[in-house]
């Protein structure tokens, strides 16, 4: 019922409207029932009384002489001309002496008129006590009569009869049926409920009508087009009242087209995306054939090194086979040359076949073609079984030999043909490179690599030399194909180069790790860990390595769980066992290939190097998830002081591959430092002066615009040429800034790196060179200049100009490049040609002003033109001293 | 006097293990290919056969399954005696009931040491 009413407004207002009609109604019969029937009970009172008055005054007189049938008579006309009026005439014993009615004559009145109340007040009457007149009504007989009384008062005309004593004599009473009154009352009660009802109906009729037409249709309406917009249509309503029902329409539709409107950009936007898409798609799809296809090679590869290694090692046989039967002389016997040949052609051999079975080792590796037998493995064995073919070489070098396996770490647990390659490897690198002192292998267990349950899982072994040490830089090198650390030392040291990539590959297959150190001179040590229990191979995937994780976490601070928790890795779940492209953006070496850092065991950029997966191996990227973990976590800044030659681009994106893209557009003239987190430009940017900062805008945290603003704020980076190279395409907005210029992504780097050189910040100038015939101008300048601060020298010509630079090298150019005699374009000439001097600023005095065809010789090289003849000398000086802070003096 | 069958089809590498061979009194007996290789075996019933795995017309793990198949040459050793040095060539070699392997190239001192265990454990 409630909700009936409560959810239609229709509802409401016709509630409201027969409320109010319900209301003035009541109010109205109230009104009209009492005051009606008060106004009628006067009305038949005064009547009454009219009547009374006639009676008693016609009847005063036959009273008074006692003709009781006039009064009869009279009383008996009145009984007939008013039927609902019955006159009482009694004494004051109450009995009646006369009466419209003849029967109740002698009854007394009690018996008539039956109620106490008008007992008492005729009592109260005879006692001369109230009015003369009074009426009132009382239920007889269950009607209403209305009776009104007069006391007749005793006179002196009556006191023959009467006697003088008694005030009152008796009462004229009329009695009057006043029901009749009220029934018409009630019936003007039912007459205006009758209305009531039929006003309550017409306004139920007409609300519901006008509700109709004015606000449920309307209402409806813009329901139904509501419903419509909700399902994505783009409904306008097109008549509407113009009330406020209307300007809600109105609204409705005004949001109906500006969402068409925006839906309209969306969906363009959205057809640009999916054009998009589709491109991308179509060069996923190309690079995924193009994937493939490198795979199918890289197979046809393998399989043709696998083939070519079986037929070059068809004739090695024959060619190491005869050379050593001749060397026996199992033909009859040689000379020393011969002898001394034919060695030679067999250790070439034998070096030949090194060469093919190590290449075929790292293709089959590369593949994945290899297949461990894990078994338990005797270390001690082992090593004794490799020694046999090093002792007579090292014999012969006077090297020691020392092995210690501490204990727990006597038995491994690896493939035993791979685990004594890889030490063979080792252990030949030591002797091949050591001339004195020697070689010790020892083995502990490893720390590293813990079980869940903190139980150790690997062996690390280490061999250490007394030899040659590797430089610093080339130790990252040393595990890569063909890279000797040193070219000279590949004469020096056969060797096929292949011999640590062979061990990091076999290392990894066996979830370990190699790294070395080493010391120029001093010696190397390797360490490879290799499996102590069989649990290692247990779990597909690669090693948690808690210690490495503890070691990120520190390094990177964030929680050492982003490290254990298992990211997942094209839909596989991996872990991180090694962390290979630590310190990627914030090395200081960072973005040169060759010096790739790593981060083992807590040290950063010291040129280890963890044994990764073989790169053909899917799992080889897993660090990449675990560096995106941790960059996209806590943006590194890439640490590094410029050093004082260098010129510097701060490149400040939160993609560090956007970064290391502009850093090898510009590496050849500057150097490139990246930033990778947006909040800490304007630090960084004092911090390193650079000549000029590339800038990114759709940025984390704080976008590029606030960067710009705050870089154009600050006193001391305000004068940085900022270049926005981003995504977007907004140089309205850029230019207002302050932006110098603006590269819309897909970055060109010619462009950006000629624009650079264009616009970069000139270091302040100290050193000024003058080139001025004039004695008198060069001495002014002089002047000037000294007393400003500046060092200068001065030349009179371009010959002694030329000789001059090339012994001090200025930061500004002073040229007068019109007088004839100096020829300061061939001073000009020089200085273009030079790569030393073509960068330094020029400022070029002219007498005159110069014609087009010298403009055009100096187009590009000039920074100012000063026009000596426009200027007095004054003038000249404060020319000359803007031109100089434009520099950047 | 043992007598050795060598199945090669590359002459000089038959050669050259002849040439060793028979310093150490051997009989070699000289097979090119798989069919070749069958009918010789049969026919001169080697001590030892070193097998060349791939050679023509029927390879060198198949003439080993078809001879190894026969109760006569249950006890002959066959030598693998290959220049494939991939990991599985051993196995297949032992699978196919090759007695042993030796790889190419074969070292000349060692060689007829690794002949002489191999006829001896026979």
């Amino acid at each position: 019922m409630f909700k009936f009413i409560r959810e239609k407004i229709g509802n409401k207002l016709m509630l409201t409207f027969i409320g109010i009609i319900l209301i003035v109604m009541v109010i109205e019969m109230t009104f009209r029932i009492y005051f009606g029937v008060q106004d009628r009970l006067r009305i038949a009172e005064m009547g009454n009384k009219e009547v009374m008055d006639t009676i008693y005054a016609t009847m005063k007189h036959p009273l008074t002489v006692g003709d009781s049938d006039t009064i009869h008579r009279d009383l008996e006309e009145i009984g007939q001309k008013y039927k609902n009026i019955s006159v009482y005439l009694c004494d004051f014993n109450r009995d009646i002496s006369f009466s419209t009615d003849k029967k109740v004559i002698n009854k007394k009145i009690d018996q008539i008129i039956s109620s106490k109340e008008f007992i008492d007040s005729l009592n109260e009457s005879f006692k001369g006590n109230g009015d003369e007149y009074k009426s009132l009504v009382f239920n007889i007989q269950k009607r209403r009569n209305l009776i009104s009384v007069i006391p007749i008062k005793n006179a002196p005309e009556c006191f023959h009869c009467h006697g003088s004593s008694r005030k009152i004599l008796g009462a004229l009473v009329m009695k009057t049926d006043v029901e009749d009154v009220y029934k018409t009352v009630i019936d003007q009660r039912n007459r205006s409920l009758a209305l009531t009802v039929f006003a309550s109906l017409l306004a139920i009729f007409v609300t519901h009508i006008f509700v109709t037409k004015f606000i449920r249709k309307p209402l409806n309406t813009l329901v139904e087009a509501t419903h419509r917009f909700a399902k994505g249509e783009m409904p306008v309503i097109e008549k509407y009242p113009p009330d406020e029902i209307g300007t809600l329409i109105k609204t409705f539709n005004y949001m109906v087209n500006e969402v068409a409107k925006s839906k309209m950009e969306l969906e363009k936007e959205l057809t640009r995306r999916a054009r998009l898409l589709e491109e991308r798609d179509e060069l996923v799809a190309l690079l995924q054939k193009a994937n493939k296809q490198l795979k199918e090679l890289d197979t046809l590869k393998s399989a043709f090194i696998a083939n070519m290694s079986h037929e070059l090692r068809t004739p090695m046989n024959a060619i190491i086979g005869y050379t050593d039967l001749l060397l026996d002389e199992v033909d009859g016997p040689l000379n020393e040359d011969q002898k001394a040949s034919l060695k030679k052609v067999a250790a070439n051999a034998r070096h030949l076949l090194q060469l093919i079975n190590d290449v075929l080792d790292i293709s089959k590796i590369e593949s994945g073609k290899i297949e461990l037998r894990p078994k338990e493995v005797d270390l001690k064995g082992l090593i004794d079984s490799i020694m046999v073919t090093f002792e007579p070489l090292i014999a012969k070098k006077g090297l020691s030999f020392e092995l210690n396996i501490d204990n727990g770490a006597e038995k491994l647990y690896v493939d035993e043909d791979k685990a004594k390659q890889i030490l063979i490897n080792l252990i030949s690198n030591a002797v091949k490179f050591t001339h004195q002192g020697g070689i010790t292998v020892k083995a502990r267990i490893s720390e590293r690599g813990l079980d869940k349950q903190g139980n150790p899982q690997f062996v690390e072994i280490s061999v250490a030399d007394t030899g040659i040490g590797i430089k610093r830089e080339d130790l990252d090198k040393i595990f890569d194909k063909f890279a000797q650390a040193d070219v000279s030392t590949t004469r020096q040291y056969e060797g096929t180069g292949l011999g640590l990539s062979i061990v990091r590959g076999l290392v990894a297959l066996h979830k370990g790790m190699v790294w070395a150190e080493s010391e120029v001179g001093k010696g190397s040590t390797f360490y490879v860990l290799l499996p102590l229990k069989k649990e290692v191979f247990d779990n597909p995937g690669p090693v948690v390595e808690e210690k490495m994780a503890e070691t990120l976490s520190q390094y990177f601070e964030v929680p050492k769980e982003v490290f254990l928790e298992e990211p997942s890795y094209e839909g596989k779940s991996v872990r991180c066992w090694d962390y290979t492209q630590c310190g990627h953006v914030n090395c200081p070496e960072y973005g040169s290939s060759e010096k790739r850092c790593w981060l083992v065991l807590g040290t950063h950029c010291k040129g280890m190097r963890i044994a990764s997966w073989p790169e053909k191996v899917e799992a080889c990227r897993i660090c990449e998830v675990v560096r995106d973990l941790v960059l996209h976590r806590e943006p590194l800044i890439i640490e590094s002081k410029p050093s004082e030659k260098e010129k510097v681009v701060l490149a400040i994106d939160d993609n560090p591959d956007a970064i290391d893209l502009i850093r090898k557009y510009l590496e050849k003239d500057y150097k490139v430092i990246g930033l990778l987190s947006s909040e800490e430009a304007v630090k960084k940017a004092k911090e390193i002066k650079p000549v000029a900062i590339t800038l990114d805008i759709m940025m984390p945290k704080k976008d590029g615009w606030q960067v710009l603003k705050e870089l154009k704020e600050d006193k001391e980076t305000r004068d940085i040429p900022v270049i926005i190279v981003s995504i977007i395409d907004n140089k309205t907005l850029a230019f207002s800034l302050g932006a110098a210029d603006y590269f819309v992504k897909p970055l060109d780097g010619h462009s950006l790196l000629k624009k650079i050189k264009s616009i970069e910040i000139y270091k302040p100038v100290k050193k000024v060179f003058v080139l001025e015939r004039d004695e008198k101008t060069s001495k002014d300048l002089t002047g000037i200049l000294k007393e400003t601060g500046y060092e200068v020298t001065v030349a009179r010509d371009s010959s002694e100009a030329i000789n001059i630079v090339k012994l001090h090298k200025p930061d500004l150019f002073i040229v007068n490049i019109t007088d004839p005699e100096s020829s300061a374009f061939n001073f000009l000439d020089f200085i273009k040609g030079s790569p030393e001097l073509k960068e330094i600023p020029i400022i070029a005095l002219t007498n005159k002003e110069l014609t087009d065809e010298e403009k055009e010789a100096l187009d590009g090289r000039i920074k100012e033109v000063i026009n000596k003849a426009l200027f007095s000398e004054e003038e000249l000086i404060s020319e000359l001293k803007n031109s100089l802070k434009k520099i950047g003096g | 006097m043992k007598t050795i069958l060598v199945v090669d089809d590359n002459e000089d590498s038959r050669e050259l293990v002849k040439k060793i061979l028979k310093k150490q009194g051997y009989e070699i007996i000289e097979a090119v290919d798989g069919e070749d290789a069958l009918a010789k075996a049969i026919a001169y019933r080697p001590d030892l056969i070193l097998m060349d795995i791939s050679i023509p017309k029927i390879d060198g793990y198949e003439v080993t399954k078809r001879l190894k198949s026969r109760i006569d040459f249950k006890d002959t050793p066959i030598i693998a005696f290959t220049a494939h040095a991939m990991r599985g060539d051993q196995e297949k070699a032992l699978e196919a009931g090759c007695d042993g392997y030796i790889s190419k190239p074969i070292n000349v001192r060692e060689f007829p040491e690794q002949i002489k265990i191999y006829l001896k454990e026979k």
